[in-house]
């Protein structure tokens, strides 16, 4: 055996700190290890000052006497996996002594990694048991002094952009918490897209009412803590989670809300008529118009690309003249502002699909071919024809309709996703007609029918209308009869296995959602936030321009921290869900503002803060490449700048950077390098490091370990890292030329589509791939096999092939035999200055 | 059961839906036998669990959809309805109550209604369904 000298103990006043270990003396650990012998050894341990036995791993009372009384600095807790335990510890003891840093307190896992990992080779336990108190030993001396949690300004305010209905939810849920609000809506009134509809499930609720009660909640006018801006845009938002700065832009109405009677004498008077957007084009509005019957604030508004008096002063100002209240000003300006906000809330909404892009299904090209969206403003009240289904270009009620499903949706040339809500939304459509309607004869063509939940119930209802006809089939023709003037409607049956034909009077294109970030992409959405919301949102549609988002571990969160999203921004859902995820949105933004969280979500009050050390960095940008969530920026020299409130801790930048100028105090190479050299190299054996993903891979090999796996002896060390992704090659490198035979990364399961990729941080295991695959050269120049450094893919639930991984690679490893750097004495090649230095 | 050279050649273009829809029998189809079968979902539990839909295939879930289709030429040229021998099993299992085949059943009875050439059987038929 080789003693290594500790380099690292004779440049840092580490040396100096007394260490306490105190061995857990549960039965998992005495029945595989002898611990009075594993005791006497720790104390011969460079830095350790006392050795105790404790009961049990959440016995903390002798530890927090012995730093109280200063006989002791830092703390090993030689016990359970640190999975279950550090946290605890942590937080218990500096609650208790609240000068000690919580990285001063280390789990040295020795039930798992040697009781459990070595059950049947008592002597190798044992040996693992002081290997990984050695580690853990020179880990918690070489750790950096952190508060428990940093204090960060943040400001009291939150902004929604898009007040539809999940907008105006996550208002109304903010403010209850007593939170300021500001609504940015781009229209001209409030509720979005539900104001356009007819009926909304699952109750077929009017959406009048549901908009009325959601304004009624928010007392809009008279609470002083939500301000709604209409026919405003948000033109930028820059800043950090806790304290964005949003820039505004309030566009002119032409009309004081305040003195607007809404009596309607101006539009009688104008003159000019252009097709109404609120109906999607089935009716004409004036250039002073009122959105519609309801709408909020309840005024009248001038549309000025088409005002005849805007564009050409002098030529009309009719509505002036008319106007009682004098509410009339068609020299408004817009104004911009700027307001400081803690978090932002993403509701923008979706836009249906263009419908004229499906050439073939006949749509702009014959005036009785609608889409869904415009069959809802036909059923609805205060629709263009007053909610009597009448087919625009016919003038008369329709004798037979047919709707055809996924128009654009489910195809590689459209949009290749399913929309969610259509089929459901045209089975309402159906059964509103047929009960209005008896004698007109419905045909639906669908390709599935998607009627998720219980609007099942919905589609069995439609079934047994005897004037609703399903046909499965995707429409690919729709075309003029010239004899009758009929559309005839083509597709296969393919539960017949026949070609079909259908004719109608009135084709209804059940068009998808796309989300409006998509359609008309803001200007703080392409260049404000950050750089890589234009890269990666816009130029690679890996969602299809939905907002990206880990749905699951962050919920609503979208990349940047602190802008949270919903409603359909998010993906295509129905109004419930809708209004659902504005009630998560505005819950997780709550948390930043309030920040009352102390959980693994509230990254603003982690002290753990990423470090550069400017002298190190060769400005070579890979930080600010890799980085998932936009956490640098440049300062004025052109070092990389970290924003401590955008960081999520994931390190990826850590094992980015070449140079390893990039610390967290809770992972950085002094860590890391200061366990792998603790430990002995040994000349005759092969010894095997592995790295593994704290959430998936670690957990995974703690759950095979204590159902009774073992590992093969050859594994020296198992170190937990936040990501695989932050391992940096150099460590790996400097291990190898330390002597140590493979170093086994296990990182989580990685992937373009959503559906693979599991990486909390996005892509931490496609990058170490990458880096591992460029390290192959280095490696080879070394002498050095490629194979000795290998990334699997382990997920939480593979406890049951994990340990079969380790096990292959260290058969493979053997096979190779040792590692040539092992002659040069362990670390002669550190000592020489290529490889880690400090 | 052999598969005639004229099985491959299509039979007519296209089926026109609208053309072929009988609306007179349809209408009396349903107000003599109920709105539940068309419910069915086409999911075809019925015919795996037809001891004799090996003998005519897509037997009776075909038969439901013609007739949910007001199809009832299509379905003439069909045997199903001759040979169901009214086990229940279709009915038992259908996931959505459907009951196909009390549905095989009234297929018999407009099927005789359309081939009675005096047209007295249809004349019957419509004439119950009036009251």
């Amino acid at each position: 055996m080789i003693k290594l000298k500790n380099s690292l103990d004779l440049t840092s006043t580490s040396y100096m700190t007394k260490v306490g270990v105190y061995i857990c003396t549960c039965r998992a650990v005495t029945e595989v290890i002898d611990v009075n012998k594993l005791a006497e050894d720790v104390k011969k341990i460079e830095g350790v000052e006392l050795v105790k036995f404790i009961k049990s791993c959440y016995d903390y009372d002798e530890i927090i006497k012995d730093l109280q009384e200063k006989r002791i600095e830092r703390v090993v807790i030689a016990g359970c996996s640190p999975r279950y335990v550090l946290d605890i510890a942590r937080e218990r003891i500096t609650l208790a002594v609240p000068d000690i840093s919580p990285l001063w307190i280390e789990v040295a896992p020795i039930r798992e990694q040697a009781a459990w990992a070595f059950r049947n080779d008592r002597q190798r336990a044992q040996e693992a048991a002081l290997t990984y108190i050695k580690a853990y030993v020179s880990r918690v001396k070489a750790a950096e002094y952190i508060p428990r949690e940093v204090e960060v300004e943040r400001v009291r305010r939150a902004l929604v952009i898009g007040a539809g209905i999940a907008g105006l939810t996550a208002a109304v849920d903010l403010a209850d918490m007593g939170i300021e609000v500001i609504v940015v809506e781009k229209r001209p009134y409030v509720g979005g897209k539900v104001v356009q509809l007819a009926r909304y499930f699952p109750k077929m609720c009017p959406p009048y009412c549901g908009i009325e009660f959601i304004l009624g909640r928010l007392k809009a006018r008279a609470n002083p803590l939500i301000k709604i801006y209409t026919n405003a845009e948000v033109l930028e938002v820059y800043g950090s989670p806790g304290k964005f700065k949003a820039k505004i832009r309030v566009n002119p109405r032409y009309v004081d809300p305040e003195k607007c009677l809404a009596c309607g004498k101006c539009s009688e008077v104008c003159p000019v008529e252009v097709p109404n957007e609120f109906d999607f084009g089935l009716s004409k509005r004036k250039a002073i118009y009122l959105p519609h019957e309801l709408a909020w604030p309840y005024a009248h508004v001038v549309d000025p690309e088409n005002c005849l008096e805007i564009k050409n002063p002098g030529s009309c100002g009719k509505c002036i003249e008319v106007c009682q209240s004098g509410a009339i000003n068609l020299k408004e300006q817009p104004r911009e502002f700027e307001v400081e906000v803690g978090a932002v809330i993403v509701a923008t909404g979706w836009e249906p699909y263009d419908a004229k892009k499906l050439e073939h299904l006949g749509y702009g090209k014959y005036p009785n071919v609608i889409t869904n969206v415009q069959m809802e403003r036909l059923l609805a009240p205060n629709g263009p024809t007053k909610g009597e289904v009448i087919v625009p270009g016919l003038g008369r009620k329709p004798r037979k309709i047919v709707f055809i499903q996924c128009a654009g949706q489910r195809d590689e040339n459209h949009l290749p996703y399913c929309s969610a809500v259509c089929c459901a939304a045209t089975v309402k459509q159906a059964i509103t007609i047929a009960e209005r309607c008896p004698d007109t004869q419905i045909y639906i063509f669908y390709i599935d029918v998607r009627t998720f939940g219980l609007y099942e119930l919905f589609y069995k209802q439609a079934g047994k209308y005897p004037n609703i006809f399903f046909i499965r089939g995707r429409a690919w023709k729709v075309e003029q009869d010239p004899a009758t003037g009929e559309l005839v409607v083509y597709a296969e049956d393919t539960i017949l296995g026949r070609k079909v034909s259908v004719r109608a009077d009135l084709v209804v294109l059940a068009v998808g959602m796309v989300p409006s970030l998509r359609v008309n992409p803001p200007s703080w959405y392409k260049s404000g936030v950050g750089r890589s919301w234009e890269q990666e949102l816009l130029q690679i549609p890996r969602h299809q321009y939905f907002v990206e988002s880990d749905y699951i571990c962050f919920p609503m969160e979208t990349k940047r921290t602190g802008i949270y999203a919903c409603g359909c921004a998010m993906w295509p859902m129905d109004v419930q869900t809708s209004v659902a995820t504005a009630h998560a949105a505005a819950m997780r933004a709550a948390s930043v503002i309030l920040g009352k969280a102390r959980t693994e979500y509230s990254y603003l009050t982690d002290p753990n803060q990423i470090k550069i050390e400017t002298i190190k960095c060769t400005q070579c940008k890979r930080c600010t490449e890799e980085c998932p969530f936009d956490t640098y920026s440049f300062d004025e020299r052109g070092y990389p700048k970290p924003d401590p409130l955008k960081c999520r801790r994931c390190g990826i930048c850590v094992g980015a950077c070449p140079a390893v100028a990039l610390s967290l105090p809770y992972h950085n190479t002094e860590l890391i390098m200061s366990m792998i050299k603790s430990i002995d190299i040994k000349s005759d054996k092969p010894q095997v490091i592995v790295f593994a993903c704290v959430n998936d891979a670690y957990a995974s090999l703690d759950i095979a370990l204590r159902q009774g796996k073992t590992l093969p002896p050859e594994v020296e060390l198992v170190i937990p890292v936040p990501c695989i992704g932050s391992v940096n090659m150099r460590w790996v490198t400097d291990a190898l030329s330390l002597g140590f035979d493979g170093i086994l990364l296990l990182g989580c399961r990685s992937g373009e589509a959503t559906a693979t990729q599991q990486c909390h941080f996005i892509r931490g295991p496609d990058l170490e791939r990458t880096r591992i695959e460029n390290l192959r050269d280095t490696l080879q120049k070394m002498m050095i096999e490629p194979e000795r450094v290998k990334l699997v893919e382990i997920t939480l639930e593979d406890y049951n092939k994990v340990v079969e991984v380790i096990r292959d690679f260290v058969e493979q490893i053997k096979k190779m035999g040792l590692n040539p750097m092992k002659q040069f004495a362990g670390g002669a090649g550190m000592e020489y200055g290529f490889g880690y230095t400090f | 059961m052999s598969t005639s050279p004229e099985a491959y050649v299509s039979e007519a273009a296209i089926l026109d839906l609208s053309k072929e829809f009988d609306e007179e029998l349809y209408k009396a189809f349903i107000k003599r036998y109920g709105i539940d079968f068309k419910a069915c979902m086409q999911c075809a539990t019925c015919v795996s669990v037809c001891p004799l839909s090996d003998i005519v295939p897509g037997m009776p879930r075909l038969d439901m959809l013609l007739a949910g289709l007001g199809l009832f030429n299509e379905i003439a040229r069909r045997l199903s309805p001759w040979i169901c021998d009214q086990c229940m099993e279709c009915s038992r299992n259908c996931p959505r109550r459907a009951n196909p085949a009390k549905i095989l059943a009234a297929l018999r009875e407009i099927l005789t209604a359309m081939y009675d050439p005096t047209g007295i059987t249809k004349r019957v038929i419509l004439g119950r369904a009036k009251k």
